[in-house]
């Protein structure tokens, strides 16, 4: 047993070396890479990022759901309002934005997270699909009907003088701004991850009942994490509205949930680093091959079926699995060697 | 007026469909003893868990704890009032190691928040690490000290007994209601695992245990109850349950 720790260590050490390396690679792209397509494209895979690490919390609790784009539309309709037609700074505006998508998210799963997982993911489904209709139909004067979300500030300019000058007329300053967020994103949930409250929400998926047997309120925690994942699609909403100044209903259909769920399922849900893994699969190889753009989610569908028949822990399981695959050849070999003696 | 009993159930009422599992049931434990509660199979000993613990919540009745009413809280608020159980099927978290199951168990007695636990403040650490030293010292009483790395769910049916058994002591509850706790233990270990049930008596933890065991229940318990169609077919010490003729006939057998 004392094994299994061990190499575990160093598992654990191999990782985080790969995520420093990889993290390196993209604080200093920019510095050689000036293409502003790919610089744009990795804009929206960082603020997609931010969506599925928020959503692998949900997952991790055994509940999926298929509402996600409804919640980065309120963060996005709420920052933009915040900004736009109340002069708020964007600043401000952006963690109010994924306020209001969490503070939805509570009033909707204090009554249906403790249904049976089923049944959440369909009443998940029919609220994202409710809030993007109200967007289309209601308070037209404010929102914008199918005339979209207008004219949405961009973030306001942080100047040091004579050192730094932001003023988010550059597409690198964008990049810096997904980036950061991604990385504190990602900090959140690691500390959330490496604390009681992870293995808490962990413990939740495999016995609820003996959670509480224990005195864990497992209603709080679910509450919790899907309050978590929708703040974080609410701040990534207000992003993605100010990074394209327009926000229109008919961005956040179900598909883009279910292609947000796919991130977590291609890209595994073991570890904070595996829906990300999974944005950028997506995402690159819709990217790299040539005229797949409108068959995105059919490209993630078909990688979906495939990760869940062949890897059912993810993508980034995957080095994991080959390397058990290989020690239980090597031992196969040496038995049988043995037997040839 | 007599000593108010540490748990007390009133008329208590589980019906299933039209048939009533627990019916009118006046059942209660008396503070430090350790109680066996006997009866066929679906005589409503498990669902009597259940509504105690708000698993299940009472169609009429109600259940008191030292007097204070507490029918149909939801079971991790009965769990924070000092009730604990263990769950017949084996109930664990899977996935996780055994000493990490075992350190679920002292969830109650944490007084580090969630800002503390999220933040890693010293306090959470010292207090973690304080939990992580007594969860060994239950691993070592419960003789899986060498087992600690393991992943509950790779364990066999006798040891993942003797976990839950492991994680309801660490809760050090007022009351631990315990299902079939020696159901597939090994002959060799059974006497072990009854002395840790008197240990946690001694400890100041009650004791009301589910067991088919009644050889054994007779050496361990003050008192027994057996149950039948949800009803009360006799209760008394061990002795005169055991001779009582009605539960020799629907129970114990000629």
């Amino acid at each position: 047993m004392t094994d299994r720790t061990v190499s575990t260590g160093l598992w654990d050490r191999l990782t985080w070396w790969s995520v420093a390396l990889v993290f390196l690679f993209f604080l200093t792209l920019p510095l050689w890479f000036h293409e502003e397509y790919y610089l744009h494209a990795l804009v929206n895979v960082f603020i997609h990022s931010m969506v599925a690490i928020g959503l692998r919390l949900l997952w991790r609790t055994g509940l999926v759901s298929f509402g996600t784009a409804g919640f980065i539309a309120i963060g996005g309709y709420a920052a933009g309002l915040l900004s736009r037609d109340l002069g708020i700074s964007f600043w401000l505006s952006l963690p109010l934005g994924g306020c209001a998508a969490a503070v939805f998210a509570v009033a909707i799963g204090i009554p249906t997270l403790r249904l049976k997982s089923s049944y959440f993911f369909l009443i998940s489904w029919a609220t994202g699909e409710i809030i993007r209709l109200s967007f289309l139909y209601l308070f037209i004067p404010v929102f914008g009907g199918w005339q979209g979300f207008r004219k949405i500030p961009p973030p306001d300019t942080i100047i040091i003088p004579g050192i730094l000058l932001i003023d988010f007329s550059q597409k690198v300053h964008w990049y810096y701004l997904a980036l950061f967020l991604l990385c504190v994103s990602a900090f959140i949930m690691l500390r959330i991850d490496y604390s009681r409250i992870g293995t808490t929400i962990g413990a939740l998926f495999d016995a609820p009942d003996l959670c509480e047997a224990v005195g864990v309120p497992t209603m709080a925690y679910r509450v919790f994490a899907f309050a978590t994942a929708c703040f974080m699609a609410g701040v990534a909403g207000a992003v993605y509205g100010s990074f394209n100044t327009f926000l229109h209903p008919e961005s956040f259909t179900i598909i883009q949930s279910i292609e947000t769920v796919s991130y977590v399922i291609i890209g595994g849900a073991s570890t904070v680093w595996g829906p990300i893994l999974g944005v950028f699969v997506v995402k690159g190889i819709a990217m790299s091959v040539r005229g797949i753009g409108a068959y995105e989610i059919i490209l993630a569908g078909a990688l979906m079926i495939l990760v869940m028949i062949f890897i059912p822990e993810g993508l980034s399981g995957l080095p994991r699995r080959i390397r058990r695959y290989v020690t239980r050849r090597r031992v196969k070999e040496s038995m049988e060697s043995q037997h040839g003696d | 007026m007599a000593t108010e009993p540490l748990l007390e159930t009133r008329g208590l009422v589980k019906k299933f469909g039209g048939v009533a599992a627990i019916d009118m049931l006046d059942f209660h434990v008396e503070d430090g003893e350790i109680l066996g509660v006997i009866g066929p199979n679906g005589s409503g000993k498990t669902t009597l868990f259940n509504v105690i613990t708000g698993f299940l919540s009472a169609n009429g009745g109600q259940v008191y704890l030292r007097g204070n009413r507490i029918t149909n809280l939801s079971p991790h608020r009965i769990a924070r009032r000092g009730i604990v159980r263990t769950f017949q099927l084996n109930l664990l978290f899977r996935s996780l190691t055994v000493l990490e199951n075992i350190r679920f168990g002292y969830h109650l007695q944490r007084e580090n928040s969630v800002f503390g636990a999220f933040f890693n403040t010293g306090p959470t650490r010292r207090e973690e690490r304080a939990i992580t030293e007594m969860a060994e010292e239950v691993l070592v009483a419960t003789g899986m000290a060498d087992r600690r790395e393991q992943l509950a769910g790779e364990l066999s049916y006798g040891w993942q007994k003797t976990l839950t058994l492991a994680i309801g002591l660490a809760a050090r509850p007022r009351l631990l209601l315990l299902d079939e706790p020696l159901t597939g233990i090994s002959p060799t270990r059974v006497a072990a695992i009854a002395g840790l049930i008197t240990n946690a008596r001694e400890s100041g933890t009650t004791i009301c245990m589910i067991e088919h065991n009644v050889n054994l229940l007779m050496d361990l318990c003050d008192r027994i109850v057996a149950l039948n169609f949800g009803r009360k077919m006799a209760d008394g010490l061990p002795d005169e349950v055991t001779r009582d003729k009605t539960v020799i006939e629907s129970y114990l057998g000629g």
